[in-house]
């Protein structure tokens, strides 16, 4: 490709270069052959090679001779890796970098001195995999790396930047091959331009390599530009001033040599002609900007000053910038806005499933801005629980009216300036976030989000956010809204807002006064089943890049991941787990995967990993009277929930759930127990003659039948009646007799291995189901622990608490009368 | 590489030690002419440890602009390391 020599001549041999050049030794083994992806490595020293350029490498060691022979001979390429350390005479494959750049050999020559030479062209980037035994030269595998060329208008510029800038820069060398200019000029690749001037430039090895290390070309091609930006500086100050006045040399003078530098620069480029057509392109677009007349004087004010100022001062690129940002503002660009009723009410619904009354809501509240365009409607403030949609609804409603959305975070915003700007007179300073937002929205009358108002900061030391944000917000003061750092007023009369909170109790109440709350409180999990599959399941399958024609997913899957892996009011977890299952099957795909891939729940521990029934244990358990038990199933073993409540009554039980017959015996021995040690559980001894007790097992898929829930249904009451909790992560399995023992049951292996699986750390098992551990595997009983009991007692005081239930001293006076 | 003219014929002398005639190629283009060539590694470099390699080996080219004037490709000969060309003058 392009061949050129480089002025200072690489040489990997350094200090020892002088003494006795080596000689290959004559006898010569039989290596083991390299494959294809193996390359013979050469380590230099002060060099980087780059793809597609030409260097002469010399051969100091026996071991590079060596290598370089075995390549020449059976035309292989080399590859060059850099060393860390240039002192280290005989590099081991950690002295090396990882990357470099195979290379074919183009020539083998020896100096008149003996010395080996060769010279190399570079061919590929190339990462190190593994290094290989067994060869009396470095070998590895490796990863070669497609340089990928993006044509793009970024990238695009950035070449015609760095074109212009090398060419300045190879004018300025003293003794720069002719050629070098041309081979500039006529390359077209973006990645061969950065690494052809990253070679030819006076740059330490490690600069070097630190280029041929960043992949990406956008990248590499700023990381050369602004290298060889510092080059030209130090090249022409060097060549202008001369070495020593360089370093005298005061700061400003240097800031006006960079300066016309830089001028110079743009102007090669075409960007700016001179300060004149600056100021007519100004003086233009002012007028353009259809201000208002305060603004527009304020603006030529500022541009007549600019006009008299050396763009070399400071202050010059300050109120640059203040008048871009006057220019930019959009002072009399509106949407059209037009409301239509029914429009808005089918935009809605293609948007948001659900949310009835939140729909009419909004609907009358359009309807009311039709009739009275410029009446002080309310703000719109949707309150609820994060992920149910109310950053959308404000995008749908943006939508519906035509006009533009913007959104502002007011989370954690503490400082009034943060809202209303900073004066002009600090260094760096801009407009609040409200200008920001309504220059991003390019019309003054957008749909403007402010988001999480709840989570405002309180006002401090700096001026109250909240005070500011009411200035924004009040219809008489807000057509002149004054941001400091832009020093006029703007007219935010025309922007509709809508604010955004989880809690209403955190918004300042001066604000909440200004809005319009309309609660949202979250979804069931049929409209979870039903927003996932009409609106996420679609854009995740467009997100991941398939088709409903390669991967579906089933609502029994939909409703596993609702139930099993995520635990929200909203849908943005749901919508991430599906996301997940889809990269999974998109991977499958990408791997060959052929064919229709249908999603079932039982896809999903492979693909999510084990449910995450935690929060669910912590929940269910949060409020007293309700206990975790656990189950057998024919397919392995599952945790279930006993509640309790109890309702104004006289001592009767209902039980519901779809009880085997054993179990509701269970449940009556359960209460006849409790009935029967009241007087122990610290409540007043009438509490069954005022109230009813309602047992239920929540459906599930799960036989409900048999003892083995006993103890669970006891401590489920225990703690029903004496107001405390039960440990979350406790479960219980057992029997129990009207005396108060814990019997011996089965399935206990299946049993421990559920709970595990269900996050649960303490297990009480029958005293009497001893035997039964050697059963449950190894890593499993190393995760629980166990906890052995005989008696009801015993399991009250592990799952809830000490001193919740009395321990009897003799047990035959616990024997309780049958009910 | 040396050039001589004469009346008739331009004469060009280029030294190819080593080089097997059919590794070489020859081209007028533009009124310049290209010789291209390959030298490979001798074939006891192949099997044996280089000790010295002096002279050129690989791919190489040489440019020359020719004199005004058209001319044709009249014979060419390889001998004793250098291929030796005649260019007849078309008038
Ligand atoms: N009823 C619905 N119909 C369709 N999609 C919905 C519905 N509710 C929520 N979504 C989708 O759920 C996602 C999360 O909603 P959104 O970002 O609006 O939540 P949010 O309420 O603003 O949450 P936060 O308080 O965290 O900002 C969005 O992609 C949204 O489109
Ligand atoms: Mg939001």
């Amino acid at each position: 490709m392009i061949a050129h020599e480089t002025r200072d001549q690489p040489d990997d041999s350094g200090t020892t270069r002088a003494a006795v050049p080596p000689q290959p030794t004559s006898e010569r083994k039989a290596l083991p052959p390299l494959r294809d992806d193996a390359l013979i490595i050469i380590p230099v020293r002060n060099m980087v090679l780059f793809p597609g350029v030409v260097l002469p490498v010399s051969l100091g060691r026996e071991r590079s001779v060596a290598a370089a022979q075995e390549a020449a001979r059976n035309e292989r390429p080399v590859g060059l890796l850099l060393q860390r350390n240039p002192d280290v005479a005989e590099p081991k494959p950690s002295d090396l970098h990882e990357m470099g750049t195979s290379a074919v050999i183009l020539r083998y020559l020896t100096a008149p001195d003996g010395t080996h030479h060769v010279v190399c062209q570079g061919q590929q980037r190339f990462r190190v995999r593994e290094f290989l035994d067994g060869y009396p030269f470095l070998a590895a595998r490796v990863e070669f790396i497609e340089d990928r060329d993006v044509v793009n208008a970024e990238i695009e510029a950035r070449v015609h930047q760095l074109k212009q800038r090398a060419i300045e820069a190879i004018n300025l060398l003293p003794n720069a091959p002719s050629e070098l200019a041309q081979a500039v000029q006529s390359i077209t690749s973006a990645s061969g331009l950065a690494d052809l001037v990253a070679s030819f430039m006076d740059l330490k090895p490690s600069e070097k390599q630190e280029v041929l290390e960043t992949l990406d070309i956008r990248t590499r091609l700023d990381r050369v530009l602004w290298l060889l930006a510092y080059r030209i500086e130090v090249l022409r100050l060097s060549r202008d001033i001369g070495q020593q006045t360089r370093d005298a040399m005061e700061a400003r003078q240097r800031e006006y040599l960079l300066r016309e530098q830089l001028k110079a620069i743009q102007k090669e480029l075409g960007e700016t002609d001179d300060k004149s057509a600056e100021i007519a392109d100004l003086s233009k677009a002012i007028a353009d900007a259809k201000m208002p007349q305060e603004v527009e004087q304020q603006a030529r004010k500022e541009l007549s000053r600019l006009e008299r100022m050396p763009e070399v001062a400071a202050e010059y690129s300050m109120i640059r910038t203040y008048l871009d940002w006057l220019i930019a503002l959009p002072w009399s660009v509106l949407s059209e806005e037009d409301i239509d009723i029914a429009e808005a009410r089918h935009i809605l619904d293609e948007d948001h499933y659900g949310l009835e009354k939140i729909k009419r809501r909004i609907l009358e509240f359009l309807a009311i801005r039709k009739l009275n365009p410029n009446g002080k409607s309310p703000i719109l403030c949707f309150v609820g629980p994060p992920g149910v949609g109310k950053t959308s609804l404000g995008q749908s409603i943006a939508r519906a009216t035509g006009r533009k959305f913007v959104r502002v975070s007011l989370g954690g915003v503490h400082d009034e300036a943060e809202i209303r700007g900073h004066r002009r007179t600090y260094i760096g300073s801009l407009p609040g976030n409200i200008i920001q937002a309504i220059r991003k929205a390019g019309t003054r009358n957008p749909v403007m989000m402010l988001d999480e108002i709840d989570k405002l900061g309180a006002g401090g030391f700096h001026g109250d956010p909240a005070s500011a944000l009411l200035e924004v917000l009040d219809p008489e003061q807000n057509n002149t809204f004054r941001d400091n750092y832009l020093g006029v007023p703007f007219d935010l009369s025309k922007t509709m807002f809508i604010a955004t909170a989880n809690m209403l109790d955190t918004i300042p109440g001066p604000l909440r006064d200004r809005m319009e709350v309309i609660q949202l409180t979250g979804y069931t999990e049929e409209e979870k089943v039903q927003i996932a599959r009409r609106y996420l399941v679609r854009r995740q399958l467009e997100a991941n890049g398939l088709s409903a024609d390669q991967c579906e997913i089933t609502d029994d899957a939909l409703r596993a991941i609702i139930r099993d892996y995520t635990r929200e009011a909203g849908v943005r977890n749901l919508e991430r787990e599906i996301g997940a299952v889809f990269r999974h099957v998109a991977m499958r795909i990408a791997e060959g995967h052929t064919g229709k891939t249908v999603i079932g729940p039982e896809d999903l521990g492979r693909i999510l990993g084990p449910r995450r029934f935690e929060s669910e244990l912590a929940m269910r358990t949060s409020v007293p009277g309700v206990a975790t038990g656990l189950a057998w199933t024919p397919v392995g073993g599952d945790i279930l929930f006993i509640e309790a409540t109890r309702i104004p009554g006289n001592g009767r039980l209902t039980l519901t759930g779809h009880l085997g017959d054993v179990m509701k015996e269970s449940a009556q021995i359960a209460l006849s127990l409790i009935k029967s040690r009241i007087g122990d559980l610290g409540v007043p001894a009438d509490f069954f003659e005022k109230h009813d007790i309602h047992v239920h097992v929540p459906a599930g898929a799960i036989p409900k039948d048999g003892p083995s829930a006993g103890i669970a249904m006891f401590v489920a009451l225990a703690s029903l009646i004496s107001g405390r909790t039960v440990r979350s992560d406790v479960a219980m399995t057992g029997e129990i007799s009207l005396r108060g023992l814990v019997l011996p049951v089965g399935g206990i292996k299946e049993k421990v291995v559920a709970a595990a699986r269900a996050g649960i750390t303490t297990v009480l098992l029958p005293s009497r189901n001893k035997k039964d551990l050697d059963d449950i595997p190894d890593e499993v009983r190393r995760g629980v622990h166990f906890i052995w009991i005989e008696r009801v007692e015993e399991a009250v005081r592990a799952a809830i608490g000490e001193g919740v239930l009395k321990e009897r001293v003799e047990p035959e006076q616990s024997l309780a009368p049958a009910e | 590489m040396d050039v001589y003219e004469t009346d008739e014929t331009l004469w060009i002398l280029v030294a190819l030690p080593g080089v097997a005639p059919d590794h070489v190629k020859i081209v007028v283009a533009d009124g310049t002419l290209i010789v291209t060539g390959d030298r490979p590694l001798p074939a006891e470099a192949r099997i044996g440890v280089i000790h010295r390699v002096e002279i050129p080996h690989g791919r190489f080219e040489r440019r020359i602009r020719l004199p005004a004037g058209r001319f044709e490709l009249d014979g060419h000969a390889l001998a004793n390391g250098c291929l030796m060309l005649s260019l007849r003058k078309l008038l």
